[in-house]
């Protein structure tokens, strides 16, 4: 009995060689997983910032496109369709001069859009730059370096931006009016070239002290070591080694600084210190509508409602990132 | 590596590593916030001669890898002098040391640290092909890679992977191609295979001493473990607390022990027979390696040292040639 039962156990048949197909089927080839593509897999599994990053795609369609498949330019005035209500004509309504209010927040949005993007790579250049020289060189550099830092990052931003648009303002006028100025610097206004320098002259610190600390353990690591015994440069070793180690960090402090710096230009552009009329941005449109608000609320609704949405979806999909890209971070 | 004791016993031996009077000190502050030094290297003479292995034992602390790291001038030493090939290169800058780079390299004692892990095997390895502009064209990079590779005993298709993907075994071997890589003259190994398991440290070492073979290597290989440095080493250096206090052929070194601190350390191989190691009378040192903010005076092991007298608290020993090849410093040298 025993023995029957064995012979069916160890069926011969069970043991012929491998096919050749079956062989290759059975190699095991796992996939090489490398850093972006397992940190895109857990941000996917973020539904907060995944429907977050779609509003913002969203957004950016329609600040990008959207001015141009309406019939309305944004400082088109209509005589006769002054303060009107939201409509089929006009979706967000029309303002005290008749200009289309759709077309105009999405111009509003592109302003403010641009200001985030374009202030936050700046931020993260300079950041970056004066992080990595400070923390790589350390000792006497390093307290120095950073005690600027600090003193930057006491100053009043407002104060800064008055002051600048005050200075600015007569030396730009004169370039514009020499005509050798490129057309966007007049389309800008000045208002809104002072907010860039603004944001690049005190927005830096915060991605400066990251990137310090980054670095400072970082240059520690061996790897950086066998760089140095290999020969290489300073400043190989800071962009081949140390930043492309801290660009998980890097990138969630620019998402972040997007938002931050949008809402600084909506606010100052509220207090009537940004980008000059005809142009329109976020903060404007809010602070011409606020005189009217109790005859004409969607005035402010609507701008108001769109800076909001852009600022959250943007912090939520920051997050959503910090949690992809940097896993030990993760409640 | 053994088989070159013939020709490290010869009299025309070419040195090519000269280090003279070397210091490595460090400045800390303690809590008080006073200035102190650290004398990680304090005072350190040998030589090491072409294509040989020379060994450096010591328990942690002892300064061996700082030693090491001095030498190839990771650190700045101190004082002192350290000769390549006749060429002082103690105070040599950054443009002037970059051939010398090319010359010594350095293996790592933890794989998993001293990879990038945002590169490539192929961009580590084809890093140092670059910075010495070893390369000319992307192909012969490429090729130069994969040859590497093999040669130390890897998947050629691995040369697109990533660090984590590999076991510590093939990070040391992505470790020892890099520093290959430029066809150096003089490699320091630093404890190459103690972060590995014991199943491979072996192949691990049978792929430094095939290295050396083939391209004509010359190493100085740090390590704690007295059994690995007397199966790869020719001669022996025995550190404790920043000095050398015993240097000779690694056969003699076994048998024929004089520093008291290095009889010890021999006692303190692990015998696998029982019966063996219960007839053995092991020395065993009393308390802990000193501080080396604040080391004892004359000979630094006097403190844990059977044989202390009066003469060593007061006198330094000197490191000197006691018998053929053989440096001890003691004031007991024979004596004991």
């Amino acid at each position: 009995m025993r023995d029957t039962n064995n012979t069916e156990v160890l069926d011969s048949r069970l043991f012929l060689p491998a096919t050749e197909s079956e062989k290759t089927t059975a190699e095991i080839m796992r996939p090489s997983v490398g850093y972006w593509k397992d940190a895109w897999k857990r941000l996917r599994a973020n539904k907060v910032a995944m429907g977050s990053l779609i509003v913002i795609l969203l957004v950016f369609l329609a600040a990008i496109i959207g001015p141009m498949l309406s019939p309305y330019a944004y400082d088109q005035i209509n005589k006769g369709s002054e303060n009107l209500s939201p409509n089929a004509q006009h979706l967000f309504g029309t303002d005290s001069l008749g200009r289309d209010l759709f077309t105009r927040t999405m111009i509003g949005a592109r302003i403010s859009l641009a200001v985030g993007i374009v202030a936050a790579l700046m931020i993260s250049v300079i950041g970056i730059l004066y992080g990595a020289i400070s923390g790589f060189i350390g000792g006497w550099v390093d307290i120095v370096l950073m005690r600027i830092v600090d003193i930057v990052y006491s100053v009043p931003t407002i104060l800064i931006v008055i002051l600048l648009q005050v200075v600015l303002r007569e030396p730009l006028v004169k370039f514009v009016e020499s005509g050798h100025a490129p057309e966007f610097i007049s389309k800008l206004g000045v208002g809104l070239i002072s907010i860039f320098f603004v944001l690049a002259l005190l927005y830096w610190v915060d991605m400066a002290r990251i990137v310090r600390g980054q670095i400072l353990a970082l240059k520690e690591q061996e790897y950086v070591l066998a760089a140095k015994v290999l020969g290489s440069s300073n400043k190989n070793i800071i962009l081949k080694h140390l930043i492309p180690n801290c660009i998980g960090q890097i990138i969630v402090v620019t998402t972040l600084k997007i938002p931050e710096a949008i809402f600084v230009e909506s606010f100052l552009s509220f207090i009537g210190l940004g980008v000059s009329i005809p142009m329109a941005s976020l903060g404007s449109l809010s602070q011409v509508a606020l005189k009217g608000i109790y005859s004409y609320p969607y005035m402010l609704i609507f701008p108001a409602a769109t800076i909001s949405i852009i600022i959250l979806s943007m912090n939520l999909f920051g997050d959503g990132l910090r949690d992809a890209l940097d896993p030990r971070m993760k409640k | 590596m053994a088989n070159m004791e013939s020709k490290t016993s010869a009299g025309d031996k070419n040195v090519l590593v000269e280090v003279n009077n070397l210091k490595q000190y460090f400045h800390i502050r303690n809590h008080l916030g006073e200035k102190a030094f650290v004398k990680a290297v304090d005072d350190v003479t040998f030589k090491i001669y072409k294509g040989e292995t020379l060994g450096l034992v010591g328990e942690s602390g002892s300064g061996k890898t700082t030693l090491g790291r001095s030498i190839l001038r990771i650190y700045d030493p101190t004082e002192g002098q350290v000769k390549f090939s006749d060429v002082d290169i103690t105070k040599f800058q950054k443009g002037k040391l970059l051939p010398y780079r090319k010359k010594m390299q350095y293996i790592f004692q933890d794989p998993y640290a001293s990879l990038d892990p945002r590169m490539t095997v192929s961009d580590i390895v084809g890093e140092a092909l670059d910075i010495h502009r070893l390369t000319s064209s992307k192909k012969d990079r490429a090729d130069k890679v994969r040859e590497l590779l093999r040669l130390v005993g890897l998947n050629t298709e691995h040369s697109s992977r990533y660090p984590h993907e590999f076991s510590g075994g093939q990070r040391q071997r992505i470790g020892i191609a890099r520093a290959i890589a430029v066809e150096p003259e003089f490699i320091v190994c630093d404890e190459p295979v103690s972060a590995l398991d014991v199943s491979i440290r072996a192949q691990i070492i049978n792929t430094l001493e095939e290295m050396q073979e083939r391209l004509n290597l010359t190493y100085l290989f740090i390590s704690h473990d007295l059994g690995v440095v007397r199966h790869t080493c020719d001669r022996v250096g025995v550190m404790y607390l920043g000095h050398i206090v015993e240097l000779v052929e690694s056969e003699e070194l076994y048998k024929n022990p004089l520093h008291p601190y290095t009889q010890a350390l021999l006692t303190a191989i692990p015998e696998p027979d029982p019966e063996l190691a219960k007839k053995r009378n092991r020395i065993i040192l009393k308390g802990e390696i000193p501080s080396p903010v604040n080391p004892p005076s004359g000979c630094k092991f006097r403190t844990r040292c059977p044989f202390a007298k009066d003469i060593c608290s007061q006198q330094v020993p000197e490191f000197k040639e006691y018998d053929n090849g053989h440096y001890v410093a003691c004031h007991f040298t024979g004596k004991l």
